[in-house]
């Protein structure tokens, strides 16, 4: 959390990985709750999570 | 048991600020822009163990400062050399042939006083081990990703090896996470964002 707080706060958009986690709903809405654009769980979705910020 | 073990437990900040001045650790990037103009692309900056902070030497102190807490006296050097890219496992004494077998270790219960906070700080601290070795492939050249362990190990090159990014806590960034310091060094120094007037 106080990674994803520190990059909004220096006007990044924050996409977490929650991959790992045990359990990682809990943790996607932490990360929302922190700031988070989004949530991904898995590595190979990061192009897509990227392409949907940035409309391309 | 050495000095540097009554202040425990101690924050990661102050753990590196005391590696430093222990070891006396030159800092290997001048801090200089690594060459992007401004606004040219979109930067996707990775926030891996590794990436952007030397967490190597930070594990390092904080697994000397386990151990010292544990009564076994234990440089930060010599933590580099015996667990640099070691797991947890390499760290217990649960470990055939591990350098702290012989010692008083982490798990199960061994250190009095705090074991499991001892055993939770000294997994954390492994676990801060650089392990970054991540790259996504520019985007038709609109998306530039800079991501490369800080660690002296050797490790694959490739092209992201010149970006040496990881500047050391309390060095050339003031304050660590949540404040944004962390975030704007890496902008500036990837030249994504405009350094603040001093």
């Amino acid at each position: 959390m106080p990674g994803v707080a520190a990059a909004v706060k220096a006007g990044m958009t924050v996409i977490a990985l929650a991959g790992s986690n045990p359990t990682p709903g809990q943790l996607a809405n932490d990360l929302i709750a922190a700031g988070a654009r989004t949530v991904i769980v898995d590595m190979r979705a990061l192009k897509n999570a990227v392409a949907d910020i940035r409309g391309w | 048991m050495q000095n540097h073990a009554t202040a425990w437990p101690c924050s990661l900040h102050a753990s590196a600020l005391r590696y430093r001045r222990l070891t006396n650790l030159k800092i290997p990037n001048d801090g200089q822009p690594l060459g992007r103009r401004i606004g040219e692309d979109p930067m996707v900056i990775f926030d891996c163990n590794g990436v952007i902070v030397d967490s190597e030497p930070i594990a390092h102190a904080v697994l000397a400062d386990a151990f010292a807490h544990a009564g076994i006296s234990l440089s930060a050097e010599a933590a580099a050399s015996r667990f640099t890219a070691a797991g947890p496992p390499t760290c217990s004494p649960r470990s055939n042939g591990s350098p702290a077998r012989r010692s008083a270790g982490f798990r199960g219960g061994g250190v009095g006083g705090g074991g499991t906070a001892v055993s939770s700080r000294a997994s954390t601290a492994a676990a801060c081990r650089p392990c970054a070795e991540l790259a996504v492939r520019p985007q038709g050249g609109r998306l530039v990703v800079a991501a490369r362990s800080h660690s002296r190990r050797p490790r694959s090159g490739g092209p992201y090896a010149p970006f040496r990014l990881a500047p050391v806590l309390g060095e050339r960034v003031a304050k660590g996470k949540p404040a944004p310091d962390l975030f704007r060094y890496a902008a500036v120094r990837l030249g994504a964002m405009r350094a603040p007037a001093t």
